[in-house]
C-alpha cells in the first residue's frame, strides 16, 4: 500500500484556520449536511403523498424492481470506482486515477440512462408530473436526484480531462476527494430513495 | 477490515474498499430478495428489515468511502446535524399527517371546531327550507368540506364559502334551478349525483372536470348543494 505522503487535509502555510481543517473540506461537508435537508424535504413530501393519488397510474402498475435494482447496483459500484480513483491519485498514480474516474462516470451514466428509460416508460403509461400526487412527488424527488448524478458525471469528466492534461498530480488529491464526497453522497441518497420509493411501495 | 489506528490519514486499503463494496452488494441483494418474500410483507417485517439494511448501507458508505470514520469528527458533526434535522423533518411531517398510523388515508381534520365558513353558512341558511330531506341524501358538512378541499371553489362560488371562481355557475339558490349540466339534466338529486360521477360522459368537452369522487363523497356534495340558500 502507498506510503502516507503529506496529509491531504493538513493546512498549508498560507491557509489559516481556527479548526486546523482544510476550508474546502469543511465547505463540502457543510454543503452535504444542507443537501441532507434538501432531500429530506422531498422524501418527506413523497412519504406524505404516498397512496393518496385519486387517479392512476399508481406505483404498483409502473415500478419495475428488477430493472431499478440493476441501476442501483451500477450506482453502488460506481462508488467503489470512485474510492479506487482517490486511492490511485493519493499514491501518485495519474493513469490509475483516469481509468477509475472514467469507470465511475461510466457507471453513473449507466444509472442516468436507466432513469431516462424509466421516466420515458412512465410518461408513455400516462404518468406525468401533473397526473397525480404520485407523479408529482416521484418525478420531483427522483428528478432532483438524477440532476445531482448528472452534475456529478460532469464534475468527474472535468477531473478526467484535467488529469489527462497533467493538471492533477498527487498533491492535488484533495480535488478528487471533494468530488468523491459529492459522488458518495449522491449514492447514499439513492440508497434511501431506492428503499423508500421502490421497495417500500406497499 | 484491517485494524485502523485512530488518526486522520489511516484510510482503508484498496482491498478494504473492495470488501466494503462486496458487503454493499450483498446487502442490496438481500433487500431485493426480501422484497419478494411474501411472508415478510404479511408479518409487517419488510419495512423494518429494509430500513435497517439501508441504514447500514448508508453508514457504511459514509464511514468508509467518505472516510467519516477516520477523518476529523467535525465533519461528522456538520453532516450529522444536517442528517438529524433531515430525519426529524421527515418523521414530524409524517406524524403530523398521520402517515405513520393511518398510511394512505385521507388527511384527518385536525380542527374539530366549526369553521368560520360553517358558521357563516349557518347564518345565511336561516329561514331557508331545503327542497329535499338532506339527511337522506348525504352529509352536508362533509360536502361543504369537499367543496373547498376538492377545489370546487376554483371555479364555483357558493353562499357561505369565501372566495370562489367565476368559471362555473354560482351555486346560490341551487335547488331553485330547473336544470343542471348546462340544461342537459333535470335538477334532481339523482341527476346531480350522475353528473358529479362523470361530467365528461354526460357533456363531452365540458369545463367541469372528472373529480374522481367516491359514492359517499358524491352524496355528501349533492346534499351540500341542495342545502344552499
Amino acid at each position: 500500500m502507498a506510503v502516507s505522503t503529506a496529509a491531504p487535509h493538513a493546512v498549508t502555510e498560507e491557509e489559516r484556520t481556527s479548526t486546523g481543517l482544510n476550508h474546502r473540506m469543511v465547505l463540502m461537508w457543510t454543503f452535504l449536511g444542507s443537501e441532507c435537508m434538501f432531500f429530506a424535504s422531498l422524501i418527506a413530501n413523497f412519504q406524505v403523498q404516498r397512496g393518496r393519488s385519486l387517479n392512476g397510474p399508481y406505483p404498483d402498475e409502473l415500478i419495475n424492481i428488477p430493472f431499478t435494482s440493476v441501476s442501483t447496483f451500477s450506482l453502488l459500484m460506481s462508488s467503489l470506482m470512485m474510492v479506487l480513483a482517490l486511492a490511485a491519485i493519493q499514491r501518485g498514480d495519474v493513469k490509475g486515477l483516469r481509468i477509475w474516474l472514467l469507470a465511475t462516470a461510466f457507471l453513473g451514466s449507466l444509472f442516468l440512462g436507466g432513469q431516462v428509460y424509466e421516466f420515458t416508460g412512465f410518461v408513455q403509461h400516462g404518468l406525468k408530473l401533473s397526473t397525480n400526487l404520485f407523479g408529482a412527488s416521484f418525478f420531483v424527488l427522483t428528478g432532483f436526484h438524477g440532476t445531482h448524478v448528472t452534475i456529478g458525471v460532469i464534475w468527474l469528466m472535468s477531473l478526467y480531462f484535467a488529469a489527462k492534461r497533467g493538471r492533477i498530480q498527487q498533491r492535488d488529491s484533495l480535488s478528487v476527494e471533494l468530488a468523491g464526497l459529492y459522488w458518495h453522497f449522491v449514492d447514499i441518497v439513492w440508497i434511501a430513495i431506492f428503499t423508500i420509493v421502490y421497495l417500500l411501495k406497499v | 477490515m484491517a485494524a485502523h489506528v485512530s488518526g486522520e490519514e489511516h484510510h482503508p486499503s484498496e482491498s478494504g474498499y473492495i470488501r466494503v463494496a462486496i458487503a454493499l452488494f450483498l446487502f442490496t441483494t438481500i433487500e431485493v430478495i426480501a422484497f419478494y418474500v411474501e411472508p415478510l410483507r404479511l408479518l409487517d417485517l419488510l419495512a423494518p428489515i429494509l430500513l435497517l439494511l439501508s441504514a447500514i448501507k448508508f453508514a457504511t458508505v459514509g464511514g468508509w468511502y467518505m472516510h467519516l470514520k477516520f477523518d476529523s469528527k467535525i465533519f461528522m458533526v456538520f453532516f450529522g446535524v444536517g442528517l438529524a434535522l433531515a430525519a426529524t423533518v421527515i418523521l414530524l411531517l409524517m406524524t403530523l399527517t398521520s402517515e405513520l398510523d393511518r398510511p394512505g388515508k385521507p388527511f384527518q381534520t385536525i380542527n374539530t371546531q366549526p369553521t368560520l365558513q360553517a358558521v357563516q353558512a349557518e347564518e345565511q341558511t336561516k329561514g331557508f327550507t331545503p327542497k329535499y330531506d338532506l339527511k337522506s341524501i348525504g352529509n352536508v358538512e362533509l360536502g361543504r368540506e369537499f367543496f373547498v378541499s376538492r377545489g370546487c371553489t376554483g371555479c364555483h362560488q357558493a353562499p357561505g364559502i369565501q372566495g370562489g371562481g367565476q368559471i362555473g355557475p354560482n351555486q346560490a339558490h341551487f335547488s331553485e334551478r330547473p336544470t343542471i349540466a348546462g340544461g342537459l339534466l333535470p335538477n334532481t338529486p339523482e341527476a346531480v349525483e350522475k353528473w358529479l360521477k362523470n361530467p365528461q360522459a354526460i357533456k363531452p368537452g365540458t369545463l367541469m372536470p372528472d373529480l374522481s369522487l367516491n359514492e359517499d363523497q358524491i352524496r355528501d356534495l349533492t346534499a351540500f348543494l341542495y342545502s344552499l340558500p
